[in-house]
């Protein structure tokens, strides 16, 4: 499981590739755990899953600590570009209602830019 | 659950060490055993969720306790239901199914954990759950899908 994070807008795009399972949630954590570290005031961030064919409980563990965090700073995060398979874990779990969820970047950058 | 089979008779026995690495190999062989037996692409993703999940819970909750970090799997297809039937073996502390099947909506974070999140979504997308805790100290989670083809397209109807 890799992060690669770039910026778009002044928004941080952090796409996830590989299984979001429980050994990817492991590898992850230590990204989430150094980016929580940064000044997050006002932290826009979009997580792109187009290369994440995957997730299980573990992984939704992983983003709900983010979000949570990215939250108590005041900024926002949302999620992009899942899979059929991706976007129903987070269905049977009420997660949909919890996260934003948009089919494409493009969308997400609109909607996290909007004033 | 009813109609189980003899364990003698699963078409796959596993036995993995404790590594959240080598859960995608249990994953794999019973989703191959699903595709085998016509199940379809969209189940096959939920049956390798749920193995995932009880897989993932025995390393975190139950291989801890136990020496030898490991656990087992066993899966087969039961003719008679038209169904996959997964077996996870630890010898961890054990729960209360029950209860699990109690929950019918987890509370949403951030007010609270999603502890308990794996198995309401096994829960979820598997037919039937249950679970055993043996006299030997050994514990199994067992779960059932049963097999429903792709369906065919006009052309080939």
């Amino acid at each position: 499981m890799e992060v690669e994070r770039m910026n778009r807008d002044e928004c941080d795009i952090l796409r996830l590739k590989g299984r979001l399972d429980l050994a990817g949630a492991e590898a992850i954590e230590g990204f989430f755990k150094e980016y929580r570290m940064e000044p997050m005031q006002g932290r826009r961030v979009i997580v792109n899953f187009a290369e994440v064919p995957y997730i299980s409980s573990s992984g939704l563990r992983v983003l709900v600590s983010a979000l949570n965090d990215v939250k108590e700073q005041g900024g926002e995060m949302v999620l992009c570009e899942m899979n059929v398979g991706v976007e129903e874990v987070f269905e049977f779990s009420g997660l949909n209602d919890v996260f934003k969820i948009y089919r494409e970047e493009d969308d997400a950058l609109q909607a996290v830019s909007a004033p | 659950m009813t109609n189980l089979m003899p364990n003698s008779q699963a078409d796959l026995c596993l036995s993995l060490r404790a590594d959240p690495k080598l859960v995608v190999i249990a994953c794999k062989a019973v989703r191959n055993l699903a595709e085998i037996h016509g199940m379809n692409e969209r189940d096959c993703y939920r049956l390798e969720l749920a193995t995932d999940e009880v897989c993932s819970n025995a390393i975190t909750h139950a291989c801890e306790r136990d020496e030898h970090r490991n656990y087992r799997l066993e899966a087969a297809y039961d003719e008679v239901d038209d169904s996959i039937v997964v077996w996870v073996y630890d010898r961890g502390e054990g729960f209360d199914i029950e209860r699990v099947k109690e929950v019918k909506e987890l509370p949403k974070p951030p007010n609270c954990p999603v502890g308990g999140l794996g198995l309401h979504l096994v829960r979820k997308v598997t037919d039937d759950i249950d679970y055993l805790c043996g006299k030997n100290g050994e514990n199994c989670l067992i779960f059932r899908k049963r097999v429903i083809p792709e369906p065919k397209l006009a052309a080939e109807a």
